[in-house]
């Protein structure tokens, strides 16, 4: 059967969703052995289901027949007759113990072995980040109004704006406009999902090259981790989250470069355009704030109550101050960590999950109404300062635990030793960096051991400024562009 | 030895809840009526004859919570001051507003809160003291729980406009600055907090609306009758969190959307099926009253009419 030489012609349009990578492609292994077994026989299931199996066809007796002249290597693998067929050894696979690889062998050797489409890629990939929240350092961007120069809005314009401060994205609307600002530039493939956990809608783009480059001669490079950015529009809040720490606005490109961080950045730049409406342009600004923890980000810049009340003021966040107009105890005499079971309780009442084992695990068994009594012991009342401090933060009842992997604080202060009346001396700035699991929830602790005093450290270790990156001058945040 | 292990958390959590059940119970009792007109009877009666009384302080805390509770229910906005504890803070007394609203089941949601600054540095606060009567403090919003997708900074800009927003735009006529007053749009805060419960309110109704129209929906489903299969809704939900936009999905494979207004009507709709939209079903849901409640009573009409 011979087949017409493929002719190929140079388009503007992004990668199909149907392009397969080879599955000799050694890194292929590598990329499906990251997700566990479970995980990824689920995946597999998920192809093979009925709605979505005409998009991941895998590899059954008939393409057997009709490749047979050209490949004559026979696959240890016997292709199926039908789907059903198909369904069956990965559910017998489900069934059994053993390891990942022979999963992995399965799909590329055997089921696939006609290759992996790019949709495929990009829902493994997805796959793994839910799997593993903490494995990307996302960056929070603000999509603000770009105001005309002369700051003149009409009245007309100003009632807009307050109907309408959350831009509506509509996905399929935005992917049209972002493939229309890039496509000239940028060749890439794109996948829309809804998170299955979180509040968001995760967009993949996996950039390959730019449109002058022949990139299917190099199959790695649609695998290339490196070539992939994410984007998270966390649902009802003027922010987006990017997996791109570079810094926001336009770089100058002296040169046409197509490497990959140009890229990345020109299809950065294309977002907030393709997100502007008519009549309302937006930009992104940047927010100070970086953290691995997505649950960090939505606590910080997401739809919720916490945005702009952190640190010492998250008793209002968390609503842990006082309690409903209803309730006969004064405020004073409950403590806050009752306040937050309280709620917990409540929403577990209103999910109709209320069985006893829940209830049990949320009942701290070793507090007693301290609060009541009035012994001044010194461990009380710096427990007493910790709280006014640090509010709920930190503390691993509060729903809105917010925490922080890296805090960059750069201190403009000047020395104690150096006298302050020399102007011509630069000043000294110190730069501090902390890093761990839970910056903030870290700080606590050590003023709960009182390794800090809790009346004396400034708000930003208090994590009352929400930001991962800080200037600060007599322990205030100074303003980035103040 | 794992069994007493559990039958110890459990009596554990068990004298937990009648301990909290118990101070539940006495903050009630102290703060019921009856005991509270006795003592102030008692009260009264101790001023006239200048003896002693022993009042412990969970009853008098208890008579000022309860009258708090009473300001947050019948006034729903109320203020409260908090002290910052930063020690960097230059001005460490804030205005917190404390706004509760309630919901469709009775009860009330989290409270939300504004904590406001005053604005200005040493030197206004001297000119302040010295004229505080004409000039309100200038306030500004510091920390706020309100979330993201109410226009918060947008009306903040409206009703508490900025001393340093203003010192930008009239430079031109510093000179005269110490003379007389400077021409600043005034601060307006119970509007500001007004709007701001209006948006908060309105958008705990669109909830409410929401969740009493999944309710209805088990209603709606049953009577359509058998043979028009197709009509029935499969799907009814919020698109986002603010419930601005309610999203329908038929058995039949047609989707809508319909925006609900502020007052709770049907503003615009749209239903689009296989064969391109359906005006009947649109006109169904943004005709009659539009009241956004009887949404699905005017589908069912259509269906049985």
């Amino acid at each position: 059967m011979a087949r017409g030489k493929t002719v190929r012609v140079p388009t503007a349009a992004s990668l199909p969703n149907n392009l397969r990578i080879p599955s000799t492609t050694p890194i292929l292994t590598k990329t499906l052995g990251r997700l566990s077994r479970q995980v990824l026989i689920d995946l597999v299931l998920e192809w093979l289901d009925d709605r979505n199996v005409q998009s991941f066809r895998p590899y059954l007796a008939q393409d057997e027949a009709e490749d047979r002249d050209d490949n004559d290597e026979a696959s240890p693998y016997a292709a199926a007759k039908d789907i059903e067929e198909v369904r069956e050894t990965y559910r017998e696979l489900q069934d059994r113990k053993g390891g990942k690889r022979e999963v992995v062998e399965q799909i590329l050797d055997g089921d696939w072995r006609h290759g992996i489409t790019l949709r495929q890629l990009a829902m493994v990939d997805l796959r793994y980040m839910e799997d593993h929240p903490a494995s990307l350092r996302w960056t929070a961007l603000e999509l603000s109004r770009i105001v005309a120069e002369d700051g003149q809005d009409s009245s007309a314009t100003r009632a807009a704006d307050i109907s309408a401060c959350v831009p509506r994205i509509h996905a399929a609307m935005f992917l049209s406009n972002l493939q229309r600002e890039v496509s000239s530039l940028v060749k890439a493939h794109y996948h829309l999902v809804r998170s299955k956990t979180l509040p968001l809608t995760f967009l993949r783009i996996l950039v390959t090259d730019s449109p002058y480059q022949n990139s299917r001669s190099n199959p790695g490079t649609l695998v290339d981790s490196s070539r992939v950015l994410y984007v998270a529009f966390p649902d009802s809040c003027p922010y987006i989250y990017t997996s791109i720490s570079s810094s926001t606005g336009p770089k100058a490109n002296p040169r046409f470069a197509t490497d990959t961080r140009t890229l990345q950045q020109i299809v950065r730049d294309a977002i907030p355009k393709a997100l502007s409406q008519q009549q309302q342009r937006l930009t992104l600004k940047a927010t100070s704030l970086t953290a691995k923890s997505l649950q960090a980000l939505l606590a910080l810049r997401g739809p919720g109550r916490s945005n702009a009340a952190n640190g010492a003021f998250s008793i209002f966040a968390d609503a842990a101050l006082e309690g409903s107009p209803l309730d006969p105890r004064p405020s004073h005499t409950v403590t806050p960590e009752d306040f937050l079971q309280q709620q917990q309780q409540q929403q577990q009442e209103t999910q109709k999950s209320n069985n006893q084992s829940s209830t049990e695990n949320t009942v701290t068994t070793t507090r007693t109404n301290d609060f009541d009594d009035s012994s001044d012991s010194p461990a009380k009342k710096r427990r007493l300062a910790v709280h006014t401090r640090f509010g709920t933060a930190g503390m691993a009842l509060s729903p809105l635990n917010a925490p922080l992997d890296r805090l960059d604080i750069r201190l403009l202060d000047p020395h104690h030793d150096t006298p302050a009346t020399t102007p011509s001396s630069s000043h000294p700035t110190l730069s501090l960096t902390f890093s761990g699991a839970d910056v903030i929830g870290g700080f606590r602790k050590l003023a709960d051991l009182g390794i800090l005093q809790p009346d004396r450290i400034p708000a930003w270790m208090t994590g009352e400024e929400a930001v991962s990156v800080a200037v600060v001058k007599g322990g205030r945040r100074v303003p980035k562009d103040g | 030895m794992e069994e007493l292990d559990a039958e110890i958390s459990s009596v554990r959590a068990e004298i937990e809840n009648l301990r909290k059940r118990k101070r539940f119970l006495t903050s009630s009792l102290l703060s019921s009526e009856p005991i509270q007109t006795r003592l102030a009877s008692a009260k009264q009666a101790a001023a006239s004859s200048a003896v002693e009384l022993d009042v412990s302080p969970l009853i008098e805390t208890a008579d000022a919570h309860v009258s708090v509770n009473h300001h947050r229910i019948a006034f729903s906005t109320t203020t409260f001051p908090f002290h910052d504890p930063s020690p960097h803070a230059d001005d460490a007394s804030l205005l917190g507003v404390r706004i509760d609203i309630c919901r469709r089941t009775g009860h009330f949601t989290k409270p939300y809160y504004i904590l406001l600054k005053r604005e200005g540095n040493k030197k206004d606060t001297t000119n302040r003291v010295g004229k505080r009567n004409r000039d309100p403090p200038r306030l500004r919003v510091h920390r706020h729980t309100i979330p993201a997708f109410i226009p918060l900074d947008s009306l903040a800009e409206i009703y508490l406009p900025s001393q340093a927003a203003h010192h930008k735009s009239s430079r031109e006529d510093s000179d005269e600055e110490e003379l007389k007053p400077p021409q600043t749009r005034k601060q307006d805060l119970p509007a500001f907090v007004r709007e701001i419960r209006r948006e908060l309110v309105a958008w705990h109704l669109r909830l409410d609306a929401v969740e009493f129209l999944k309710e209805e929906l088990a209603k709606h489903t049953e009577s359509i009758p058998a043979e028009s299969e197709g009509e029935r809704i499969v799907s009814l939900a919020a698109t986002a969190l603010e419930a601005r936009y309610i999203r329908l999905e038929w058995a039949d494979g047609r989707v809508g959307r319909f925006k609900v207004s502020d007052s709770g009507r049907v503003e615009r709709a749209v239903v689009i099926g296989d064969s391109g939209r359906d005006k009947a079903l649109e006109y169904a849901l943004t005709g009659g009253d539009a009241r956004v409640e009887s949404v699905l009573n005017r589908l069912l009409d259509t269906v049985v009419k």
